[in-house]
């Protein structure tokens, strides 16, 4: 019983932790205008994202898990008490129904998480980080982990923030806020759809819950994070508006990408490519337009400062190893391997999609677009990164040394983690068609 | 709201739970306890073997003591979520040297022991086994 209230009770205070700063009026100020259809949900997620960075930024001061976990919720409690939690945007009608919704789905799997409590293969080397933070080691000695220790922490900290902090003390409470972060993006990221379709809102967000949902991934992997901050991403770049851009807006976008690149490696990679497409594809002027490419690059020197002179570890991401001019000399000699290499990737590419259904949707949408002569603007924008994205994968994967193997136990997953960012163009067709009707 | 609108309600509702066997998890969680729970998904002495170490590691008070651990079946070890004080999986063990080892799902055939198969380890001896997981120490 204890562990069933438990559960409650950690979804609750999420509501509350996540409740600040920002709401409608900090938005409202922000975008500079009213004319948004942010809601709770959306207040929610970027709220995620700025604790997410304040975690960050604390993880490397070694304070003690407890009182950074209790001067949060104080603070949001106080915040909440200001505002009286009338502007928790949840006065619509429309909106309670959606809550409704979104706390049966986010509770019903944190149910199915503390039943299948089990950490799965990768899980376990995350959990190490995990332990770390835990039991309140100091950040200085992070490289004397056994397993990776330069891989990205973050996830791992919060994680332990919430295990540390929960009544029962059992190691998946602390990634019930991934659960809680995957779901409020999804509640998010369908407010992309037309107002005219409001009715079968509530239908596209259970589909997406359905076709994103993967248990196994729930077992202690971290890409749920990535895939739960380019949903957001997606959302926010729908929101911006290419030919006027809201400055604002950008920086926001821009640090939601950032912030990937703390919980997996790739998300350096997916940072970078998407950043810059976007800075690409958007209309400003040039000397603007170095400012933020200035600031895309100064976010990566400072990842690569603090992870190579604060915690004294860096390795290029794996694949791209020292040993890729080897790998890549030999391949530019043997072009049949090369042959034989790429169709093993695309045929786990689509074998992946099938398991991924995403992916379908994905490539459905991109097919109807193309066939309605519709690619322009946004969708030119999430083209070119998917077709990037794709490349990286196809470059990172021909050239793993233990390819076939890589292949079948890490493609599936850095396929679903970017998934997310591209459904967009599933409910873009959607859109579509109700205003051809 | 209209009688359609509140079937269509009532179906989601009804699908969720069922997509997410919400019912069969709160089942669960009310009548196992977490211990019951992990041995029911990391096994007691197969798969990862929980339920043996969570055994020993009482039993013998293993929490601060060197130790090897090693799943034969090649699984993954749980040092990490026993939070061991020294211990060590056995794929970044180089050279074997710890008081304890811990070897779950050891298979052997016919009379042959653990100590065939883990030569090394002769000088050591079995401290308690439970079906073919073994805790070995030197001492």
């Amino acid at each position: 019983m204890l562990e069933i209230l438990n559960i409650f009770y950690f979804f609750a205070i999420f509501i509350l932790l996540f409740s600040f700063p920002f709401n409608k009026i900090l938005v409202d100020k922000i975008i500079k205008t009213k004319n948004h259809n942010f809601n709770f949900f959306d207040f929610q997620s970027l709220n995620i994202i700025f604790f997410c960075y304040l975690m960050l930024i604390i993880s490397f001061f070694n304070l003690n898990l407890k009182i950074v976990y209790y001067f949060y919720l104080l603070v949001a409690l106080i915040y909440a008490f200001k505002f009286n939690f009338k502007k928790l945007n949840l006065k619509k009608i429309k909106d309670k129904k959606y809550f409704f919704f979104f706390s049966l789905i986010t509770v019903s799997i944190f149910f199915y998480v503390a039943h299948n409590l089990k950490l799965e293969w990768d899980g376990h080397h995350w959990l190490e980080k995990v332990v770390f933070f835990y039991d309140e080691n100091k950040i200085e000695n992070f490289y004397k982990l056994k397993i990776h220790p330069e891989y990205p922490h973050l996830g791992s900290y919060i994680w332990a923030l919430f295990w540390k902090n929960s009544f029962i003390n059992f190691e998946y409470v602390g990634r019930l806020f991934c659960i809680y972060f995957y779901s409020i993006t999804v509640f998010s990221f369908a407010n992309i759809l037309d107002n005219k379709l409001e009715k079968f809102k509530i239908f596209l967000i259970i589909f997406l819950i359905i076709i994103t949902f993967e248990p196994y991934l729930l077992g202690g992997y971290q890409d749920y994070f990535l895939f739960s901050i380019l949903i957001l991403s997606s959302r926010l770049i729908i929101f911006l508006d290419f030919k006027k851009i809201n400055n604002n807006l950008l920086i926001i976008i821009i640090l939601t990408l950032g912030l990937m690149m703390w919980f997996k490696d790739e998300g350096l990679i997916y940072y970078t490519l998407f950043s810059l497409l976007l800075l690409l594809n958007i209309d400003i002027k040039t000397n603007l337009k170095f400012f933020y490419l200035f600031l895309v690059f100064f976010i990566i020197l400072i990842n690569f400062i603090i992870v190579k002179y604060l915690l004294g570890l860096y390795e290029l991401p794996s694949g791209t190893a020292s040993s890729l001019t080897l790998e890549i000399t030999e391949m530019i000699n043997n072009y049949k391997l090369i042959v034989t290499r790429s169709l093993d990737v695309i045929l786990q590419l689509l074998i992946d999609s099938i398991k991924y259904p995403a992916w379908i949707i994905i490539f459905c949408s991109i097919f109807f677009l193309f066939y309605k002569r519709l690619i322009k603007d946004k969708i030119k924008f999430f083209i070119q990164c998917l077709i990037l994205n794709i490349l990286f994968l196809y470059t990172s994967f021909i050239t793993f040394g233990s390819g076939d193997y890589m292949l079948s136990v890490a493609f599936d997953r850095l396929l679903f983690q970017t998934s997310g960012f591209y459904l967009n163009l599933g409910l873009m067709v959607l859109n579509f068609k109700k205003k051809q009707i | 709201m209209k009688k359609e609108n509140f079937i269509i309600f009532l179906l989601l509702i009804i699908f969720i739970f069922q997509f997410f066997k919400l019912p069969y998890s709160a089942y669960n969680l009310l009548k196992w306890d977490y211990k019951n729970r992990m041995i029911q998904n990391y096994g007691y002495c197969g798969r990862e073997s929980w339920g043996f170490y969570d055994y020993v590691i009482q039993r013998f008070k293993l929490k601060d003591k060197s130790i090897t651990v090693i799943n034969y079946e090649g699984h993954v070890t749980l040092e990490f979520l026993f939070n061991f004080e020294n211990a060590v999986g056995e794929h970044y063990q180089t050279k074997r040297k710890s008081d304890y080892f811990l070897i779950t799902n050891f298979e052997s055939s016919n009379n042959e022991t653990i100590f065939d198969k883990f030569e090394e380890l002769k000088n050591y001896k079995v401290l308690y086994r439970y079906n073919n997981c073994y805790l070995l120490t030197n001492a």
